[in-house]
């Protein structure tokens, strides 16, 4: 079943696709406003899919990486000629702002993961992936049903030697609760391997069912969004966001149309997941009030 | 430990490490009774020009070589050649690059960009020093002289 | 669709020295329901693996059994998968996904459905269970009664011709099974399914059978309807290991000597209760009678305005309860699935800390208890999965793991009936088996306070006896028992006190018989019974069946 809108809602190629290459272009990025673009982008769309969870990660993980970045960099790095102050080396401009940029594209990765955690859920990974690799996905459907029963499981078994006069701290203890979890664990997979196998499990190829058809909107947004890609790769390799940072930052005036039109493409790319789905919203809205 | 005998051993590391500092800062200052001058230059000469420099760096270096011309310094205290370079550059906010007593840069001009081995030495009074920069003591009337240089000359040359 | 067919099958495991089936004969008609029943022990489990040919034991076999005409050995490996399904005990472990719209398609994914094909089926099982509403949901947070019923769809999706259930309602509450049968007897009934399956609890399912298979150490000891078997067991019921199993109202026509059809179910119960009292003088409804007054006594246990919660946005499944225990009795706190006792119990032996409100054992808050002193000799807890305790390679290495000298170890391990499985692994055990031993560990920290959850998951009928009788000589010795269960049964005849965990509160603790004649529905099958007759607080089939035999009427 399907909940949300925008690349939530479209074929999952579609939605892999577009994490794929955003992903991919954004981490070999070297240009800070690219970096500030995805990182925007990404940003943005977080926090439309996961609202206040957003704020939090971005609080707790992408911002100190891009402060840590930032200060790292300052602080080693002593090439370029705005020099700002000295601490024992000088502290230049364009150190700060290549470690901004280093900072920006790290945290524009780490937010475009969890987005891709809100869009792609492991049930429609499988089901893109599942009939290329069929046991892999299955063996990540399982994982994802045994993580949550394990940890269940390890609360208890602590909770359970606590009772009986065996809890109490130390490694010696913990590997112990650990192992009585595993053969627990181990011995309740051969009974899960009984019910597989009583349904037929191992008789045939396994031909994993995928429930969802190509509709030509899914093919209109995956062949968007593929064009997209080609030609920023194109583009990227071609030289177009290319940087250099010391000794000292590009002039303004140095750019080309070409360059001005890549930036353009890859700014519209970034946020094409936030207008899809905002998109969809308004229309989902007004659609609403017309009945 | 009881709460008083707590305060009370914290106050005593307080004074002690407020002692122990101020000897320390008396030690260091130990000023010279007879202050006196030295020169101080840096230049760049052989990278002039140099086909290996990106063309950014290039641009950055003067075109006579000359970073820093003879500087006159007025020496009050005991004063390493690294020390004198740093405190110097940092006044006439030239940028350099120092890591472990050893220069890697000035004016954003990097060792090996000319050639593997390319970089910065120092010269006392003509000839090329044999310590390290941040080892030596300037001593009156010293000329010295930071150099770039394409490979590292003899010593004592 | 064809008859399965048994004829003079006997079986030894691999290396055993005796056979642990001999010479079965009997057969499961098309369409029908069979019903296998014996103590732990009795080959049950062994005999209904043999139907699955997946699950068939490995060993020394003579004798046929077959599906139609063939043997279920030789059955080509996808009709076997397609025409048997198979539903086990533990709920958990055959779930193979995460989610239950994958679990539907998975046997169907693996026999090479076409995806329109997969795709009715699964839409019609979803329909036909009423699944709708928990399908998209992670499996991890159903309760057992759903999963097992996800088990039962899942294995429906294939629609076999035959379906084999281990003990399918062995770790469900009362109301879960009472649904899985439903569901079970529906898909018999209205589908036509041949159904094998074996069972401890046979209250609920007893009466449905068509057929029904008395096993006794690995031999047929009694084959027939229900009704057959019934009548012919009660007339000796010293004889028969599974008495206490079979329905109370089977039982109490036993006790009383009806003539004629043995009742099996509430409702025939109730009828005869009726019938044979119409036949003697004018009945008045008994008084319950007044708990007897005890002298007042420290508490040993007593939870003041307690509240707790696992998450913090989540729901207070403590609300403020209050609760008090006394040593030298057995209390037991009753309740549905998720409806708190577990979590009572957790509180009560400190790992469950709330945020509000006071915990006191033995009249000392619990938080004096520094650095694990409260394990030592106070307080013990047996947990609701008995595996979380075991972490050596034999039973025997369990229980000396406990402390304690050899002669202690021993003399539990006689008491609790399991000295012969010492040498095993304790994974190696069945469920009932690890019970057992779990609670010999706890049995072993000789603590004044035990808390015991669920303790009675897998135990068959007779073993509860024991049991009773252990819990009987440990609360005469002046130690507290709290029990939290949903066995009615058991509470209705060994608690002296119980209570019910209801919206995070703890109902206050009521002498049993006072307990269940004030309740209508949650009570013991008897009692319901006997409430034909106006005898509201009977507990006990001998009870009931003394009234009936003396005539007594008046209080």
């Amino acid at each position: 079943m399907n909940s949300g809108f925008g690349l939530q809602r479209y074929h999952a190629a579609a939605a892999f696709m577009f994490f794929a290459a955003v992903i991919i272009l954004t981490a070999v990025t070297v240009h800070p406003a690219y970096a500030a673009v995805s990182l925007i982008g990404a940003f943005f769309y977080c926090i439309i899919l996961k609202k206040g969870a957003a704020v939090k990660f971005f609080l707790l993980f992408a911002l100190p990486v891009i402060i840590l970045f930032t200060l790292v960099n300052a602080l080693s790095v002593s090439s370029g000629v705005t020099i700002l102050f000295y601490l024992y080396n000088p502290v230049t401009l364009e150190s700060i702002i290549n470690g901004l940029t280093l900072g920006g594209v790290i945290a524009a990765v780490l937010l475009w993961f969890y987005a891709y955690g809100a869009v792609i859920s492991p049930h429609r990974f499988l089901g893109l992936f599942g009939r290329v690799l069929p046991k892999t996905a299955l063996v990540l459907t399982m994982s994802a049903g045994l993580f949550p029963r394990y940890k269940r499981r390890l609360k208890e078994v602590k909770r359970a030697q606590i009772l009986i006069g065996k809890g109490g701290g130390g490694i010696k203890k913990g590997y112990r609760n650990l192992a009585a979890l595993l053969s627990w664990s181990l011995c309740d997979g051969l009974e899960t391997a009984a019910s597989m196998r009583a349904r037929g499990y191992g008789l045939k190829t396994r031909k994993p069912l995928t429930f969802k058809k190509m509709r030509a909107s899914d093919i209109a947004v995956l062949s968007i969004l593929t064009a997209f890609a080609a030609f920023l790769t194109a583009a990227f390799i071609a030289g177009a966001a290319s940087f250099t940072f010391y000794p000292s930052l590009p002039p303004s005036a140095d750019y080309s149309l070409f360059a001005a039109a890549v930036f353009a493409a890859f700014a519209l790319f970034c946020l094409l997941p936030v207008i899809l789905h905002t998109e969809e919203v308004l229309r989902w809205r007004t659609s609403l009030l017309k009945i | 430990m009881s709460k008083t005998a707590a305060k009370k051993f914290i106050a005593l590391c307080a004074v002690t490490a407020a002692l122990t500092a101020a000897v320390f800062f008396a030690a260091c200052e130990s000023e010279y009774e007879h202050p006196f001058s030295v020169t101080l230059s840096v230049t760049c000469t052989a990278a002039v020009g140099h086909a290996d420099l990106p063309e950014t760096v290039r641009a950055l270096l003067p075109a006579d070589g000359v970073i820093l011309s003879d500087e006159s310094i007025e020496i009050t205290k005991k004063t390493s050649v690294l020390t004198l370079l740093r405190e110097n550059l940092q006044q006439q906010r030239i940028q350099f690059d120092i890591s472990g007593g050893y220069v890697r840069a000035i004016n954003n001009l990097y060792e090996k960009q000319c050639g593997p081995f390319s970089g910065w030495v120092y010269y006392i009074n003509g000839s090329l020093a044999s310590s390290g920069a941040s080892s030596y003591a300037v001593r009156a009337d010293d000329v010295i002289e930071w150099r770039y240089v394409l490979s590292a000359p003899e010593f004592g040359a | 669709m064809a008859d399965i067919v048994v004829k003079n099958l006997s079986f030894a495991y691999a290396g055993a020295a005796q056979n642990a089936l001999h010479n079965i004969s009997f057969t499961a008609a098309e369409g029908t329901l069979t019903l296998l029943c014996g103590a732990t022990g009795s080959g049950k489990s062994t005999l209904l693996r043999h139907f699955v040919k997946e699950l068939t034991p490995h060993g020394k076999r003579t004798g046929t059994l077959r599906y139609g005409d063939t043997e279920i050995v030789q059955l080509e490996p996808l009709k076997a998968a397609q025409k048997f399904g198979l539903v086990m005990q533990n709920p958990d472990n055959q779930i193979v996904t995460d989610n239950v719209f994958s679990e539907l398609f998975f046997g169907l994914e693996n026999l090479g459905f076409s995806a329109a094909e997969a795709h009715r089926r699964v839409a019609e099982t979803v329909g036909f269970f009423g699944m709708e509403s928990y399908l998209h949901k992670a499996i991890d947070s159903l309760s057992g009664g759903q999963k097992q019923l996800v088990n039962l769809a899942a294995a429906l999706a294939l629609r076999p011709e035959v379906l084999i259930l281990d003990e399918p309602t062995a770790q469900l509450d009362p109301v879960a099974s009472a649904d899985f049968i439903a569901a079970l007897l529906r898909i018999n009934r209205e589908l036509g399914v041949t159904v094998i399956l074996c069972e401890h609890r046979l209250e609920q399912i007893f009466a449905h059978a068509d057929q029904v298979v008395l096993l006794d150490k690995g031999q047929i000891a009694a084959l027939g309807t229900p009704r057959e078997l019934a009548a012919e067991l009660m007339r000796e019921p010293q004889l028969n290991k599974m008495y206490p199993a079979f329905p109370a109202a089977a039982r109490l026509f036993g006790a009383v000597g009806g003539k004629g059809e043995c009742p099996l179910s509430v409702r025939e119960g109730r009828a005869f209760v009726q019938a044979f009292v119409k036949s003697g003088a004018e009945i008045h409804s008994a008084i319950p009678p007044k708990p007897a007054t005890t002298p007042p006594q420290k508490p040993s246990v007593r939870l003041k305005n307690v509240y707790f919660r696992y998450e913090s946005k989540g729901l207070d499944i403590l609300n403020g309860a209050d609760f008090t225990v006394y040593p030298g009795e057995i209390t037991c706190i009753l309740g549905g699935n998720g409806s708190g006792k577990s979590t009572a119990l957790g509180v009560m032996g400190g790992v469950n800390c709330p945020h509000i409100g006071k915990i006191e054992i033995l009249e000392k808050n619990i938080k004096a208890y520094k650095g694990g002193s409260l394990y030592k000799g106070i307080l013990a807890g047996l947990p609701q999965n008995p595996e979380t305790l075991f972490t050596r390679e034999t039973a025997r290495l369990e229980l000396e793991e406990m402390g304690g000298d050899t002669s202690e170890t021993q003399r539990i391990a006689q008491l609790l009936e399991i000295s012969d499985l010492l040498p095993m692994h304790p994974l190696d055990l069945s469920g009932g088996e690890r019970q057992k031993l779990a609670f010999a560990k706890v049995l072993l920290c000789n603590a004044q306070i035990y808390l015991l959850d669920e303790p009675l998951k897998g135990l068959d009928s007779r073993y509860k006896q024991v049991f009773g009788a252990v819990l009987k000589q440990l609360k005469d010795a002046g130690k507290t028992l709290i029990l939290a269960t949903h066995d009615i049964e058991f509470a209705a005849l060994n608690a002296d006190k119980c209570c019910i965990c209801f919206n995070g509160e703890l109902s206050a603790p009521l002498a049993a018989k006072e307990f269940f004649a004030g309740n209508y529905f949650y009570t013991p099958a008897i009692n319901r019974i006997a409430r034909a007759a106006g005898f509201n607080e009977v507990l006990s089939v001998e009870e009931l069946a003394a009234k009936l035999r003396r005539k007594e009427f008046t209080v």
